[in-house]
């Protein structure tokens, strides 16, 4: 099962990767959906233990961050480590299979152990304690696998930015991942655990998920495009602005608590000034673009890349608006939150998988990225589901957050969300039937085109 | 800048980019603890010393099912509920729907009670912290005495039958097959009841006042 | 039924109460089953704590009181944050399940009302006073004021529910949390139940020292352990 070509890229794993994080996404996307039904009193399965809604939410973003993204990013890195480093990866019959069979089981056994009630209580990490040192250990030997070609690979002289970013993200998980799990959960409690928890969180998303997301976004965007990237030096900049603000930001997610305010200001600063390292990042990749803006029209997978792109500046300039300690008061604690996290995560990060996981299917069976009427389908339901989903829980939050402020009584704010938990609702709708139609492409894409009728990219 | 001059400096920069990393922990995590380091810790048994009157109580409401599960309504029996109560807390994810955490602002005092401050999460209970970061349900780190045992239980059977309107889910696994309170029932509402019973909610305190006359000297 | 056009009192009534107190404000609601304290049946006409004598009516502002405070102990739970025109819409909601309020005759002129509390309440003095007074309460509350009187354990309320006598040691009472509603309780006695008035039987003074002896039962007197003489 390593039949590697001659670029190095161990093609069944790619595959493999790619087949397991779909897989995810559909049960993360029904979790999801079922959670949301709880908010509209139509959960269909009340008073059953093991799919109680509360369960369902940790499996919900765990199985999405675990199962959809890591996957997704396993497939990516894959693909693009041995491509441009011109080194196949550590080792890929023994390290990359058991790597592989680790992570499904982790994940299942995740998924089993939040259901049958053994969640560990730290967001983003609610992983039970005893799936925690494979993980560990997992994103160990991932730095090994993925850091030995780009190790190898930049004796040889500078190295391109994206080996920076997912070097980067290589050390730094499993770092932020042992502080993030076991020092609140065993060492130090209450406020400072919260302080290394609120670190944690934030480090998942900016040392983790970003990181490696961006180091595949260097690599694919100037494929897809034929072209390099518009600035080298700005990308390094953007990298160094990541590298220095993203850790100073975690306790943003505890504002007006009890956590010392030195650092609660600090969070705020760092978060508001990230955005200046983001917009070198966008501008970066808009101005890559240029002269190409047509591209998008057919080429599917890079579409949803520039989406994703455009995702995440609206994230990021939604962040550094929505830190102010003024804002706080208003959307902490509200729906606010979970439309800018599922803008990020799902937005962002999901419609960057989404592309490179259709440009990869065919691309691993030897054929050419197409575009199909699914495939359009799909993009344009994820798409408007998403940024209507986003704008819902926008307003939901505002209203929740004026409603508390005003003493109403607490019912009354929840009164008021159920419209908006049904829009939700309705969206999420939309973006199941669009995973449908994504399916459908990325199986369509696979088989080979009948003359005549085929979109190439 | 050509990238090659870039280039050049990959060494020092890559050492200041891990500074960089250290740093921001540093100021975001380490600092706080060490700030807070000073307060001193209790664990679950000694929280439980002070049993709270719910604690008490319920096991006067609910006799049967108390002294199945619980025993007498000691301090042994009321570290256990808390552990069990906590756990039944984190693994049904009501962490993610309540908070923890009274702030000074938008009108929160008003609305909860007093402001959270540092010293009432260094114990065993906040490890790890169940400070939250989403509302859908009220905070509830000054819950304690605000709702009788009983209105848990109902509300805990069927949310809506108590508060019309509610979305919080049924917990019927917390009771027994004949509908009366479970071990998980009573431990998470004992969980819920010491919430904030730290603070003093009744007024019935009369001024400090000394003991006896004492002796001018 | 009452004046109600807007339907404002329906409204809040449906909002916050149903669950318990039950459509037809029997307090037959969905969740009364799983109550240990069960809803007032508002059909009744009939409240346990209130500033009239006897059988009489609450006033609004009794209702008003238990609006905002609930009944502690039970899980009459408090409404601090409804407005005020829709507390006094819904108990004029509350007030249409029965016909006893339009009775003038069941009325009580002149409410009680507590004068302040008197320095000596909470003296050593004072609570050697109440607990020679508590003697004569301990068939139902018991000696150490736990509610296990000898007679404690069959007693039934108007409404026909088995009641306890007041338990002390959990360190809260019914009517509320100020040190005036003890005195109140005292008193007026609590409506319906095996607790009687003693607005009679008792000096104002004596049912002070009461009170303070209550208040040592349920832990809530605090003294200062005579200070050691500091070189200040």
């Amino acid at each position: 099962m390593t039949t590697s070509s001659r670029d190095g890229v161990c093609r069944p794993l790619v595959w493999a990767h790619t087949l397991a994080s779909l897989a995810y996404i559909v049960i993360v996307l029904f979790a999801g959906m079922l959670y949301s039904l709880q908010f509209l009193s139509l959960f269909p399965f009340p008073n059953v233990e093991f799919l109680s809604p509360g369960r369902l939410r940790m499996l919900h973003t765990n199985g999405a961050v675990y199962g959809f993204i890591i996957n997704g990013f396993a497939a990516g890195l894959y693909w693009a480590i041995p491509r441009f480093t011109g080194q196949r990866v550590w080792n890929e019959k023994y390290v990359g299979w058991f790597m592989f069979g680790a992570l499904q089981a982790a994940v299942l056994a995740t998924a089993v152990g939040l259901l049958a009630g053994y969640a560990q209580g730290i967001e983003w990490a609610e992983t039970p304690i005893f799936v925690d040192p494979f993980i560990v250990v997992w994103l160990i030997v991932a730095l090994f696998q993925f850091g030995i070609p780009i190790y190898r690979y930049g004796k040889s002289g500078p190295m391109y930015v994206a080996a920076w970013y997912m070097v980067a993200g290589c050390v730094w998980v499993p770092m932020v991942y042992v502080m993030g799990n076991y020092i609140p959960q065993f060492f130090v409690p209450g406020i400072a655990g919260a302080a290394i928890t609120g670190t944690w969180i934030h480090d998942a998303v900016g040392l983790f998920v970003t990181p490696i997301g961006w180091g595949l976004m260097y690599y694919f965007v100037p494929i897809l495009l034929r072209k390099p990237v518009w600035g080298h030096s700005m990308s390094l900049l953007g990298f160094w602005g990541l590298a220095f603000f993203y850790p100073l930001q975690g306790v943003h997610h505890f504002l007006w608590s009890p956590i010392p305010m030195y650092a609660q200001y600090a969070a705020v600063i760092s978060t508001v000034v990230l955005e200046l390292a983001v917009v070198t990042v966008i501008v970066n990749f808009v101005l890559t673009l240029r002269g190409q803006f047509g591209q998008l029209a057919n080429d599917l997978p890079l579409r949803w890349i520039y989406t994703g792109i455009l995702n995440y500046a609206i994230t990021c300039f939604q962040c550094a608006i929505q830190v102010l300690l003024t804002s706080q008061k208003i959307i902490h604690f509200t729906d606010w939150v979970v439309g800018h996290a599922h803008l990020i995560m799902f937005g962002t990060f999901g419609f960057w998988i989404f592309g490179i996981l259709s440009y990869l299917s065919p691309k691993v069976k030897g054929l050419e990225p197409r575009s199909t009427r699914a495939g359009e389908w799909a993009y344009w339901l994820i798409t408007i589901g998403t940024i209507l989903m986003w704008f819902d829980l926008l307003i939901a939050g505002v209203v929740q957050g004026v409603s508390w402020m005003s003493l109403a009584p607490w019912m009354e704010s929840v009164r008021v969300s159920v419209p908006f938990w049904a829009i939700r609702t309705a969206t999420g709708t939309m973006i199941i039937a669009g995973m449908i139609m994504y399916l459908v492409h990325i199986a369509e894409s696979r088989r080979a085109p009948s003359a005549g009728r085929a979109g190439s990219a | 800048m050509s990238s090659s001059s870039m280039e050049r400096f990959a060494p020092i920069v890559l050492v200041a980019g891990l500074l960089f990393f250290l740093f921001g922990t540093f100021w975001q995590a380490v600092a706080p603890w060490l700030s807070l380091r000073h307060l001193p810790y209790k664990s679950i048994d000694e929280i439980a010393q002070t049993v709270p009157p719910t604690f008490r109580m319920m096991a006067d409401d609910y006799p049967d099912e108390f002294k199945k599960y619980f025993g007498e309504p000691d301090t042994a029996a009321f570290a256990r509920a808390l552990r069990i109560g906590r756990g039944v807390y984190v693994a049904e994810a009501c962490w993610h729907c309540h908070t923890q955490q009274v702030r000074p602002v938008s009108n929160e005092e008003l609305r909860f009670g007093p402001v959270s401050y540092p010293s009432e999460y260094a114990n065993a209970l906040q490890l790890p912290p169940l400070l939250g970061t989403r509302r859908v349900g009220p905070d509830l780190i000054r819950e304690a005495g605000v709702h009788s045992s009983d209105w848990h239980m109902a509300h805990f059977k069927n949310p809506p039958a108590v508060t019309p309107g509610s979305v919080m889910p049924s917990y019927g696994w917390f009771f027994d097959k004949d509908g009366s309170p479970g071990e998980r029932a009573l431990a998470v509402t004992a969980y819920i009841q010491w919430l904030g019973s730290w603070i003093p909610n009744h007024a019935y305190e009369l001024p400090t006042r000394p003991a006896a006359q004492p002796e001018k000297q | 039924m009452a004046d109600d056009p807007s339907g404002t009192g329906r409204r809040v009534y449906e909002e916050n109460c149903i669950g318990c107190h039950g459509t037809r404000g029997d307090g037959n609601g969905d969740a009364a089953g799983n109550l240990l304290t069960k809803p007032r049946d508002f059909t009744r006409g009939m409240f346990k704590f209130k500033s009239s004598r006897g059988a009489m009516m609450p006033t609004d502002q009794d209702l008003i009181n238990t609006l905002n405070n609930g009944i502690p102990l039970t899980a009459m739970p408090p409404f601090r944050l409804m407005t005020e025109p829709e507390k006094r819409a819904v108990i004029e909601y509350v007030k249409s399940f029965s016909d006893r309020w339009k009775d003038p005759q069941a009325y009580d002129t002149a409410p009680f009302v507590a004068g302040r509390i008197p320095a000596y309440v909470g003296t050593p003095v004072s609570i050697g006073k109440g607990e020679e007074i508590f003697k004569r309460c301990i068939s139902c509350h018991g000696k150490t004021g736990k509610g296990d009187g000898t007679s404690a354990g069959d007693q039934m309320d108007t409404w026909g529910y088995h009641v306890r006598p007041r338990n002390f040691t959990y360190g809260m009472l019914k009517r509320g949390s100020r040190v005036e509603d003890i005195f109140t309780s005292i008193t007026l006695g609590v409506g319906g139940t095996g607790m009687p008035a003693h607005e009679t039987a008792y000096s104002e003074n004596d049912r002070w020292n009461l009170v303070s002896y209550v208040l040592t039962i349920m832990g809530k007197v605090k003294y200062e352990v005579a200070a050691e003489d500091d070189d200040e």
